[in-house]
């Protein structure tokens, strides 16, 4: 169990300090610079009664029973307050810096943390949970933002014993991979984004174009959204392979009809990007201790055992038992990249514009 | 007499206001101030100077434009075919192809982004100049087969009451069909076609869905360029630069609209004196009825026919087990989405949206109808304006806006059914008045003149004629709503399953339940929006006839 969250945790130690060849100092991650709440018994007593809301991106659903529980054990209530998708999140938050719209917020991920983090939209809260969460999770050491779950962006495709399968990256601009692949846009998908940052971490600053330029040379498919690109194109089989999450394979086998007794679906192993969510006390919150008392709610091992199968994520906090689908059927020996949020910041805009000229134009 | 007059004149008076403050104190909360302080971010020099030189700005004003031009045009013509059918001729499943023609409207942008990709695949147009994935044709496609209904609904709403004597006295001195259409029938229209062509505009210049999922960013127009600075790049003052540009458009548009409308004049009385001997060919209406029925049939009701395929293709042939599925959400795995409490919760926001936006709609369309022409114009502008608002901007402006220190509402759950109400009230206001317009004068002129007080005037000249169009402004409130356009994907909202989250959220799930579910849930919402369309007409009827 433990192997499943170290080996990929330690593959990101790696290549991301390969990927900090750019160096110029971080700054978002450097200066923790408002006050930490910090909560006593006595304060989490005096909560009860108060009702916070929790801001979420519009993908996430709450596990059945999973909230009302944590009013049970509190007597706090929690109104979860769906936005759009996690970039319109961030940038709402950013709008309201100070003055939120609730008071915690979950969902900000690895690419857009910097951008949070440098409008000063969180309140730094270390959970009493802190220890038990993954080490090379925690991106931001003041704890103004709390790992609570991470996934892996890969290359998923058929599993089919007749054709020749991609076993890496690298094959996808091989010829008899030609007409196979089709990907979201970075600027208009996490997913999208998450593979163009994979290939930059693996192809490096001054490949990844060549990469690109031999992909639409053969003939790869963009779409705006993961919906598109995966119920359109892969779902029928058009297409063999799309960008996806590690994880698709175990919704594949759950939501399969009929039952199936594996799921149709893996993943390229080598072509996979860390995505890490977190939650964060939004600046400004009424509700300071309710808010820190949710964030330990949110780790916690029991809400951490909740999430796998309903948002097909992994759990943050190391204690956590992994569902039986997921020790099953989750493919351990990925190696995925990540690239530092304040790189992934700086260099956003620029990514993208290059992207769309080489694929797009 | 005098008396009576006087009274007369100060009731009005005194409803003018009352409309007035009730309509602007509502937009004013609800709209102006909260996109006047988000544009704000936009009115900086260094900003705009950058926008404007800019040569992609000029080339996504002018796509943004010419398409959607293009796009109303063909919408009005096909709609005004359309309609014609439904007023002119008597044919049995008339009501009922009636309603589903206004499905396309609501359906999810996803869902029939889906389904055109299926068209396109089926009819293997991939690679030819008709290709309707990543072409200007398959937005225009889809913008026409969206906004259609728009144009059936609101010519359709005033067709049947005008004067088809005149028509009848044109044929019989004998003008032909052509000319008593356009000489005599169009002119009576034109109030209507205006309206339906101002709606369909601003949709279509303003439409995000159908761009980023037909067209992708490579088409990009001025709404999906301010969603992708404000949401993705967080860049507040190009997106509100670009939203500023976008204001000015739509309020230019509008006024011409406006003029224009005002600079055909009815040539109703001199038509009559067309003289040209060529009596009906029986074969050519025949002939034009079923080309229409298969229009309906097949431009918009394919995608919806592919949909219903879908639905209910499961693994081991056809059958209802995706239907079973959203109402007994029998697992543990499916209970997540919510499905049985999305359809409850979808029925629910969208009626009160509908009444909240039909109430202030008749409000609005006394100002709208109102005796001088400087109100009358300018609030036909001004109650259009959030139509044409984009979503992104309306959205954001409630969430930076509405939160003062003594009220903070941007959270509230009442807030998305406000939101879509917004849009809603530009429906009802430009339907409704457009009847109130078309009115004969004359008849209100003799009531009054027997002695009937302005109540009973109202109640039984205004009223009849007013029902009928507030109908089929109320069903596009609800169809708005029920089918979430605009602002409120913009909004945070307590975290409540209708049917379009449902359907989000289960396509955003890999599987093959998830999707089957999805396209089931699809169909369902099509036919609770032509069963409530269908309903609300056969209420308006009703209230129309007895009166």
């Amino acid at each position: 169990m433990l192997a499943i969250v170290l080996v990929p945790a330690l593959s990101i130690a790696c290549s991301s300090s390969n990927k900090n060849s750019h160096e110029t100092k971080p700054e978002c991650l450097d200066n923790g610079d408002s006050t930490a709440i910090t909560t006593t018994e006595l304060d989490k007593a005096n909560a009860s009664g108060e009702s916070i809301d929790l801001v979420v991106y519009d993908a996430f659903l709450a596990p059945a029973g999973a909230f009302e529980s944590f009013t049970q054990e509190t007597g706090i209530a929690v109104n979860i307050l769906t936005t759009a998708d996690t970039g319109t999140m961030v940038s709402q938050a950013v709008l309201t810096s100070g003055n939120p719209i609730g008071d915690v917020m979950f969902g900000v991920d690895n690419t857009f943390l910097c951008r949070a983090l440098l409008n000063k939209v969180f309140t730094p809260y270390e959970p009493s949970t802190w220890n038990q969460l993954d080490n090379d999770l925690k991106l931001d050491q003041f704890a103004r933002v709390i790992p609570v779950d991470y996934g892996d962006i890969c290359l998923n495709y058929w599993i089919d014993q007749e054709e020749i399968q991609p076993e890496s990256i690298k094959d996808l601009t091989l010829e008899k991979f030609a007409g196979t692949l089709v990907v979201q846009n970075p600027e208009t998908s996490a997913p999208g984004m998450g593979f163009l940052l994979a290939s930059i971490a693996i192809f490096g600053e001054n490949h990844w174009e060549q990469f690109w330029d031999d992909l639409r040379k053969n003939d790869v498919a963009v779409r705006s959204g993961w919906t598109e690109a995966y119920y359109e194109d892969f779902y029928n089989g058009e297409r063999k392979i799309v960008t996806s999450y590690a994880t698709s394979p175990i919704a594949e086998y759950i939501f399969a009809d009929p039952p199936v007794e594996k799921p149709p679906t893996g993943i390229i192993e080598d072509s996979c990007f860390r995505s890490i969510e977190f939650a964060g006390v939004l600046r400004g919150t009424d509700s300071p201790v309710a808010s820190a008392m949710l964030i330990d709610f949110l780790t916690s091992t029991y809400f951490q055992e909740l999430i796998p199968e309903t948002n097909f994520v992994l759990p943050a906090n190391t204690h956590a038992k992994l569902p039986d689908t997921f020790l099953n059927f989750l493919q351990t020996d990925v190696e995925p990249v990540m690239i530092s949020p304040d790189l992934i910041e700086r260099n956003r805009n620029d990514w993208t514009e290059r992207w769309t000229q080489i694929v797009l134009r | 007499m005098p008396n009576v007059n006087a009274t007369v004149k100060k009731i009005s008076a005194l409803t003018t206001v009352i409309a007035f403050l009730i309509v602007s104190a509502f937009y004013t909360v609800f709209y102006f101030y909260p996109v006047g302080k988000v544009l704000n971010y936009g009115t900086g020099f260094s900003t705009v100077s950058r926008v404007f030189n800019s040569s992609a700005t000029w080339k996504v004003i002018w796509f943004t434009t010419w398409q959607a031009i293009v796009s109303t045009f063909i919408s009005v013509i096909v709609g005004i075919c359309i309609a014609n059918v439904f007023t002119k001729f008597e044919f049995r499943g008339k009501q009922v192809l009636k309603a589903l023609a206004i499905i396309p409207f609501v359906m999810p942008t996803v869902v029939v982004a889906t389904a055109f990709i299926s068209v396109n695949d089926f009819l293997h147009l991939n690679g030819t100049p008709f290709s309707l994935q990543g072409s200007t044709l398959g937005i225009i496609v889809a913008h026409v087969f969206f906004n259609t209904a728009i144009v059936i609904r609101t010519v359709g709403s005033i067709w049947p009451q005008i004067d088809f004597e005149s028509e009848m006295a044109a044929r019989t001195l004998g003008a032909n069909s052509c000319t008593t259409f356009f000489r005599v029938t169009l002119p009576q229209l034109k109030t209507s076609i205006f309206a339906s062509a101002s709606l369909a505009f601003l949709f279509t210049f303003t439409s995000f869905g159908v761009i980023l999922l037909l067209g992708g960013l490579e088409k990009a127009t001025l709404e999906t360029e301010i969603w992708r600075y404000a949401t993705q790049r967080t860049d507040f003052e190009t997106a509100a630069t670009l939203g500023i540009i976008q204001l000015v458009i739509i309020i230019i548009m509008l006024a011409v609209n406006t003029r224009s409308r005002s600079l055909i004049t009815p040539a109703k009385k001199s038509a009559a004196a067309y003289n040209r001997s060529n009596y009906t060919n029986p074969r050519l209406i025949r002939l034009r009825l079923t080309s229409c029925i298969v229009f309906i049939t097949g431009f918009l009701g394919l995608p919806f026919a592919i949909l219903i395929e879908r639905s209910l293709s499961a693994s081991n042939g056809y059958s209802f087990q995706y239907y079973k599925q959203i109402f007994l959400e029998s697992s543990e795995r499916f209970s997540i989405f919510g499905t049985r409490r999305a359809i409850f919760n979808s029925l629910l926001w969208a009626s009160l949206a509908m009444v909240i936006a039909t109430i202030l709609g008749l409000l609005a369309a006394v100002l709208m109808t109102h005796k001088s022409k400087k109100i009358s114009r300018s609030s036909d502008i001004f109650l259009l304006l959030p139509l044409g608002t984009s979503g992104v901007l309306i959205g954001f402006g409630i969430i930076v806006g509405l939160n003062t220190s003594i009220l903070d509402v941007r959270s509230e759950w009442w807030i998305v059914p406000v939101a879509q109400s917004i849009l809603g009230v530009g429906f009802v206001s430009r339907i409704v008045s457009t009847a109130i317009t078309n009115q004969d004068p004359e008849l209100k002129q003799a009531a009054q003149t027997l002695g009937a007080g302005p109540a009973k005037v109202w109640w039984h000249i205004d009223m009849p004629i007013v029902s009928r169009s507030l109908v089929a402004g109320a069903t596009f409130a609800f169809a708005i709503a029920i089918g979430e356009f605009g602002a409120t994907a913009f909004l945070a909202r307590p975290q409540r399953p209708t049917i379009p989250t449902a359907v989000f959220n289960l396509l955003g799930r890999p599987g093959a339940a998830t999707f089957g579910q999805a396209m089931a849930l699809s169909v369902i919402l099509a036919l609770i929006t032509a069963t409530a369309v269908s309903l609300l007409e056969r209420t308006g009827q009703v209230v129309g006839n007895e009166i």
